[in-house]
């Protein structure tokens, strides 16, 4: 196999030109979400852990997922008791949370709280870098879509998120990964999520994500003894649409410290050099081969070509030796002839000399 | 061959074992020595005094953790026969009034093997002696005493609070003179001011002052010394334990009896400085001395620095120079205790009244609220200017307006306002507050004035939830009002009914 220079040098050009396209998509973390999402605020202090949320949000959804009826009725308040996950069944939880609360003389007070879990619709969704089938999707309105059409059951995206959400059903054949929708669909027609609609204490509210970050700053300066000053998920993890206050420190919720930095920011240089790699590893090591290739059949052949003119070489140089050999047997032969007779001849002569 | 392969075995066989031996020792030994995972010994005592003093000369070993008590109580033991006291090591001034409370000395020498020498010289000599009268087992060797110790000092301060005192004044028969001093600036005495007796950290510890420490350990050790009453250790006034024992033992036994006497008044009229006053506008509060004396446990809570009246140093205005804040903000700093507003936030936040007071936020007091105390009267209203009386409140209250999966609520209303008045009466701050009985309807009623005929919920709660459809950003709907204001108000008094539907909705057919 040859390879031309030109051709060689094209293919490695053809190769960087695709990754650096491929690369120049990622904007970095500025993305600040669409303008007029939409999200939630959640009031954990308003929270009393009655769990109306559960039951709103298995009502909206237990036709299309064709749930199970719970194990436990939803006004069973004793699980409370243990900390729950979201599972293939429910969507959402409610936790309860024995906080505790520092006060300013260092002393520490437990307090009593609930908090609903579910998926937090990030801005930026790990779930949606970590797919690389392109289930999940970010929605205009502000909501993380799940396309299960699409989805191959690979659960990278369960890995991913860094709350937790996503949950798997192992007990089935179908490849499908659960959690909140936010009713995107009821949304769409203008209704409430089904959580936010029967929450009787509006623990829960449903707008725009920057008037209910403007909410959430009011409530805080208004009582600034009865929040702590700050609104998670207002930067977490890049931004989530979820936003949550409280009255005791985020952790004691059971809300994980996570920094500013997106998921897809921890990935995308790694991913980023994936295009690279595919596109111009190829190109160059097969080059590379193709060189060796040829360079060693070059070799074999001069090689052999050495090996054959050895081999004439030493024939010829042979046949001289042997004919030069005979040659000089020849001559060696005739002079022995010569003194052998001269040799005799004298004897005769002698011999004539002596008998006269 | 074979022989290659066979040493070849034995060099892995050797060094496989050489690591994990390592490995072994390598991570036991770590964790043995791990003094976090020791297990702990209480190690916070009141009494070590850390002879550091010659730090500043460089250390060359570990510093000394004197075990203060240990030393009183064996001098107590034998100061009966011996009578020996503290000027055993702590010398005493020729006219007999100053002790120091430094170790043999008044002054520090400046010489650094002098000062070593202090020490060693007085210490161990007298430890000699007690080995050989056979009596301690009293350190000998260097390292005995500078040795690393996991002793903490911790000495928290001593609440001289009124019970306390209150049964020195009893031991003293009254005579304030005893303790309480002044100092004239021109002998450069002391000297007692009747009617002027203030705390002690008034003066000492500041400027110029001698500091409290050694003022208060003159003062109080000697006394009891010399009366042979406890406490005599640290650790009987400075360990936290003890304190607080004996802060639960006067409480138990109440108050004991008389009031501090030191010709403070009754009831006073709160105002600006007398030249000020004129522009100050603000009518004066009625202020009464007396059930606020009762109601706290110093002085000091809120004549925070000296005894005097607060107008003294909180002018109207303020002082930029010496950063004193303005009459206003020493009265009504929320986060301050020893302002009125400050102290009344944090008896509003007990159980009996959090209930309707942790839903009224800090920012919604308006022009009314004033009033309640700047009233200008020298008198604090005694009648109740209540607008209703019990037969006006309904007796229940239906509420029904948005029935869906729930049944309506018949909220028993004149039981609850009965319960609250209750509680009022219990507290006397919230009699004094709550002496016109309808000021108990803001709490739910929260935008009507006193004295109004409240008007349904319903007038201004809507039922939007969405908050793009709300009036006003921060306005639940109804039912959210309905519940946060109820189930607040529950949570917050330790009530029952928090998460049961049914015991306030009737039961669904």
């Amino acid at each position: 196999m040859s390879i031309s220079r030109r051709k060689f040098l094209g293919w490695v050009g053809g190769a960087v030109g695709a990754s650096t396209v491929a690369k120049a998509g990622y904007t970095k973390g500025n993305f600040k979400g669409y303008p007029d999402s939409y999200g939630v605020l959640h009031d954990t202090t308003k929270c009393v852990g009655c769990r109306k949320c559960e039951e709103a949000c298995y009502d909206v959804n237990k036709a299309e997922y064709d749930l199970p009826k719970p194990e436990k009725p939803f006004v069973d308040l004793e699980l409370l008791n243990k900390k729950r996950r979201t599972n293939w069944k429910n969507f959402t939880v409610v936790n309860k949370y024995e906080a505790k609360k520092e006060l300013e003389a260092g002393k520490k007070e437990s307090v009593r709280l609930f908090r609903k879990n579910q998926c937090n619709h990030c801005l930026e969704p790990a779930c949606a870098s970590a797919c690389f089938v392109n289930a999940f999707n970010k929605t205009p309105q502000g909501a993380v879509q799940y396309d299960v059409s699409i989805c191959v059951g690979c659960r990278y995206c369960i890995n991913a998120c860094p709350f937790y959400i996503p949950t798997y059903n192992y007990e089935s054949w179908k490849p499908q990964v659960f959690k909140c929708t936010l009713c995107l669909p009821r949304t769409k027609e203008g209704k409430l999520p089904g959580c936010v609609e029967t929450c009787p204490t509006e623990a829960l509210l449903y707008g725009k994500r920057d008037e209910l970050l403007k909410v959430a700053r009011e409530r805080i300066s208004n009582n600034p003894d009865k929040y702590v000053d700050h609104i998670y998920g207002e930067h977490e993890v890049g931004g989530t649409s979820w936003l949550y206050l409280s009255s005791a420190p985020f952790t004691e919720l059971g809300l994980p410290e996570l920094g500013t930095k997106t998921a897809p920011e921890y990935t995308h240089e790694a991913l980023s050099i994936v295009p690279i790699v595919v596109g111009l590893w190829p190109v160059l090591l097969t080059g590379l081969y193709a060189i060796n290739k040829q360079r060693k059949k070059d070799e074999k052949q001069s090689k052999e070509q050495a090996v054959a003119q050895a081999i004439a070489d030493t024939e010829a140089q042979a046949k001289e030796q042997l004919a030069k050999t005979k040659a000089d047997l020849e001559s060696k032969k005739t002079k022995e002839i010569e003194k052998a007779v001269k040799k005799a001849l004298d004897e005769q002569a002698k011999k004539n000399e002596e008998s006269s | 061959m074979k022989k290659d392969k066979k040493s070849k075995l034995i060099y892995i066989y050797i060094i496989t074992i050489l690591t994990s031996i390592c490995l072994f020792i390598v991570l036991t030994g770590s964790k043995l020595n791990n003094p976090k995972l020791k297990p702990p010994v209480n190690t916070v005592v009141s009494d070590v005094v850390e002879i550091d003093t010659l730090s500043g000369f460089g250390l060359e070993r570990p510093i000394t953790k004197f075990p203060h008590d240990l030393h009183t109580k064996s001098l107590i033991k034998t100061s009966i026969t011996t009578n020996k006291d503290c000027s055993l090591c702590h010398p005493v001034s020729e006219d007999g009034k100053n002790i120091s409370i430094k170790f043999k000395r008044f002054e520090d020498p400046k010489d650094k093997d002098d000062f070593i020498n202090l020490y060693h010289d007085n210490c161990l000599e007298c430890h000699e002696e007690k080995n050989k009268a056979g009596m301690t087992n009293a350190p000998l060797a260097c390292g005995e005493c500078h040795k690393e110790s996991v002793a903490e000092k911790k000495r928290p301060s001593i609440p001289f609070e009124k019970q306390i005192h209150q049964l020195h004044v009893k031991a003293e028969d009254n005579k304030c003179e005893v303790c309480h001093h002044g100092y004239d600036e021109t002998t450069k005495k002391k000297v007692y001011q009747k009617g002027k007796e203030q705390a002690c950290s008034d003066c000492h510890g500041k400027e110029g002052y001698v500091s409290l420490r050694q003022s208060s350990h003159q003062n109080c050790v000697a006394c009891h010394l010399e009366k042979k009453i406890q406490p005599l250790e640290c650790a009987g006034c400075h360990d936290a334990n003890n304190v607080s024992r004996w802060q639960t033992f006067f409480k138990n036994i109440g108050n004991t009896g008389t009031r501090l006497n030191r010709n403070q008044p009754d009831m006073i009229l709160l105002s600006a400085p007398a030249k000020e006053q004129a522009q100050s506008k603000m009518k004066k509060v009625p202020f009464n001395h007396k059930s606020h004396e009762a109601a706290n446990d110093t002085c000091r809570v809120c004549h925070h620095e000296t005894v005097q009246a607060c107008k003294d140093c909180h002018t109207l205005y303020g002082d930029d120079k010496t950063g004193t804040p303005n009459l206003e903000t020493a009265m009504h700093k929320v986060s301050n205790q020893a302002s009125c507003i400050g102290c009344h936030n944090k008896e509003k936040s007990q159980t009996n009244c959090a209930g309707c007071h942790s839903l009224i936020s800090v920012k919604s007091s308006n022009e009314n609220t004033c009033k309640v105390c700047h009233t200008g009267k020298s008198k604090l209203s005694e009648t109740d200017h209540s607008s209703y009386t019990m037969s006006d409140i309904p007796e229940t209250v239906t509420i029904d307006k948005y029935v869906n999966k729930y049944n309506k609520v018949v909220f028993p209303h004149r039981q609850v306002i009965n319960s609250l008045e209750g509680k009022t009466e219990r507290n006397k701050m919230a009699v004094r507050f709550h002496i016109s009985k309808d000021t108990l309807c803001q709490g739910c009623h929260h935008n009507t004035p006193v004295g109004e005929t409240p008007p349904l919920c319903s007038s201004c709660h809507d039922n939007q939830k969405k908050l793009a459809g709300k009036k006003e950003k921060n306005m639940p709907g109804l039912i959210g009002a309905y519940h946060q204001q109820c189930m607040g108000c529950h949570t917050k008094m330790n009530l029952e009914y928090l998460n049961e539907c049914e015991k306030c909705h009737e039961e669904k057919k």
